[in-house]
């Protein structure tokens, strides 16, 4: 793809800009590291929402991964939100993840993975659609779920600059 | 050296035993900080270390890395607040060392802390840790650590 006229002008003086600051940097590495790293640090997101919607609870290899991410990012101590939907809602009914493992005979169920991710600081929300869906009230969620997240405040949050999105 | 339930807690060491770190001063300003031998035993074998770093600020109670188990996912959380000075990213190709050499190869971070003396005030002594580290781990039902081998993988993996 070509860049249009003007986007060429704006690019050859952004090259130029950077190819100073690279001769700049290149002559002393260490600044170059420092910067390099500055940079990381203030562009890094501080939010990770993780959106369950095609994670099936009837597929138990399914149901490790999404939450022991979510307790990897809370204990980098990352905000973490997960939000389960559609299909996944489920797992935030009582009695539904405490019956499951991510494989047969496993001493660990996934409400385990959801209490430890819990336990470093991920918050649980299910969808509001799920209560009708499940035939449930707020009083069927498990006590980490946090309650419900309506999709406009689930979008909202994402188009943050300052979030990041994993989906299962 | 105090050796509790088959966990060795070197005397020359500053301890949090609350959040099962070791601190040792390395002169200059600079602290290195790892996690103890009890808290490796009780994850297991470790399959993933993830230290912060080097240029990051912390605050205290931040988590300076974090370490993944088959059983456990734990946050090192520092004792106070300060600079990454360097970061053992070394051990993130071999974090099998938490459990083989958790006092030496498997440093986590080296710190710049804000106030040393006042946090290493709040720290033990590894004269002094053999009694709380006992009671830490009657608390947590944890028998032990095993010199022959690091316990094996949890079942349960995450996938």
């Amino acid at each position: 793809m070509t860049p249009r006229r003007g986007e060429r002008r704006r690019q050859k003086r952004s090259n130029a800009a950077m190819s100073n600051a690279d001769a700049a940097n290149s002559a002393n590495p260490a600044i170059l590291r420092e910067t390099d790293e500055s940079v990381k640090i203030a562009a890094m997101a501080k939010k990770l929402i993780i959106v369950l919607v095609n994670t099936d609870p009837r597929n138990g290899e399914e149901l490790g991964a999404p939450f022991f991410h979510a307790a990897v990012a809370a204990a980098m101590d990352f905000e973490v939100q997960v939000i389960c939907a559609a299909t996944a809602g489920r797992l935030m009914k009582k009695g539904v993840a405490e019956r499951l493992t991510v494989k047969p005979g496993a001493d660990k169920t996934v409400y385990d993975f959801i209490r430890d991710a819990h336990e470093h600081g991920a918050r649980f929300y299910a969808c509001p659609a799920n209560l009708d869906l499940f035939e449930m009230t707020e009083q069927d969620l498990i006590p980490e779920c946090a309650g419900l997240m309506g999709s406009a405040a689930m979008i909202a949050q994402i188009m943050d600059e300052d979030c990041r999105v994993l989906t299962y | 050296m105090p050796v509790v339930n088959g966990c060795a807690l070197p005397d020359d060491l500053l301890y949090d035993v609350e959040n099962q770190l070791w601190y040792r001063d390395l002169g200059d300003g600079l602290v290195e900080v790892g996690i103890t031998a009890v808290a490796a035993a009780m994850a297991g074998a470790v399959l993933a270390v993830t230290p912060k770093r080097a240029g990051r600020r912390l605050e205290a109670r931040q988590a300076c890395a974090v370490v993944e188990s088959g059983k456990v996912v734990g946050s090192a959380r520092i004792a106070f607040a300060g600079q990454v000075e360097r970061s053992n990213e070394p051990l993130m190709d071999r974090p099998a060392l938490v459990n083989q050499d958790p006092y030496g190869a498997a440093w986590l971070v080296v710190m710049r802390p804000d106030d040393w003396i006042a946090a290493k005030a709040a720290l033990i002594p590894g004269t002094a840790v053999a009694d709380p580290y006992r009671a830490k781990m009657e608390a947590e039902d944890f028998p032990g650590c095993s010199p022959s081998s690091p316990p094996s993988r949890a079942p349960g993996g995450q996938g």
